[in-house]
């Protein structure tokens, strides 16, 4: 039979942990930025463009938040993070458009606000290009700043 | 005495997809676990799920990429394509003659190395 010759494309959805996963690569390769905390990510469909579905805490490194508080947050993140990971959100491409929350530490020194606009960028156009998802946006928040030469 | 069993065409069909899926270059593995299944009379298998839609079959399957197939083919989208076709090409060889509906799930990426064991 050739009925499947013309058939629609079908659906694609892409994983938040594919998008975790983009995100923080490219983040920790934009120069200023010393490490990445974690993300909040959330959906606006395109029937409801703008409106957030929900934001949940995510990213392999998302547990290590904060400093002397870390181990309490960074608990509580890491439960989040296990519990939505087990989740496994999906985003539908052409339909869904992820908005990205990230928190960073800063280079001291470093022009924040030129890397937070190189951060939104790079990450936008990698996410884009590779998913075909539209980004709706890409918020930076500095949580923490430090000496440019510590390496995580 | 043995009892025969009949084999459940849509577990063949769905075993037959995962196969085809895993041996695509750039496929990591299918989904071992999660709502992405066919059951059926036999063991289920996973990463795929075929039903009956309306005169038509619909599946769909949850794959884990190779970070690096991603990057060569130039995004998820054109490998994802590849997939599709070659999905497609599998159930156009078992001659159903249902067209099918074929929706795909990117569930994670991983780096190149041994494909993750996966139960089907």
């Amino acid at each position: 039979m050739t009925l499947t010759t013309r058939l629609p494309e079908g659906r694609l959805r892409i994983s938040e942990a594919v998008l975790d996963k983009m995100v923080i690569a490219e983040a920790q390769q934009v120069p200023g930025v010393v490490d990445v905390h974690g993300w909040l990510l959330g959906a606006a469909l395109g029937s409801v463009a703008g409106s957030v579905v929900g934001f949940v805490e995510g990213g392999p490194i998302g547990a290590v938040v904060g400093g002397t508080m870390g181990s309490a947050l960074g608990a509580t993140a890491g439960h989040l993070i296990e519990q939505h990971r087990d989740q496994r959100r999906l985003f539908e491409v052409g339909k869904a458009r992820p908005s990205i929350r990230l928190r960073l530490t800063g280079a001291y020194g470093a022009d924040l606000r030129a890397v937070a606009a190189s951060v939104r960028q790079r990450v936008r156009e990698t996410v884009t290009t590779l998913t075909g998802l539209d980004v709706a946006r890409v918020d930076v928040e500095f949580v923490e700043i430090a000496p440019p030469a510590r390496s995580l | 005495m043995t009892r025969s069993v009949k084999p459940d065409p849509w577990l063949a069909a769905a075993r037959h997809l995962a196969e085809v899926a895993r041996s695509h270059p750039g496929v990591a593995g299918l989904a071992e676990s999660g709502p992405v299944e066919t059951r059926g009379r036999g063991a289920p298998v996973r990463g795929i799920a075929l039903r009956a839609g309306e005169e038509r079959a619909v599946a769909t399957v949850a794959v884990t990429l190779h970070t690096g197939a991603v990057t060569e083919a130039g995004g998820l989208t054109p490998l994802v394509r590849s997939l599709r076709h070659a999905l497609l090409d599998g159930w156009r060889r078992l001659d159903t003659g249902l067209p099918l509906d074929l929706h795909v799930q990117v569930l994670d990426l991983v780096p190149p190395g041994p494909a993750p064991a996966s139960s089907s």
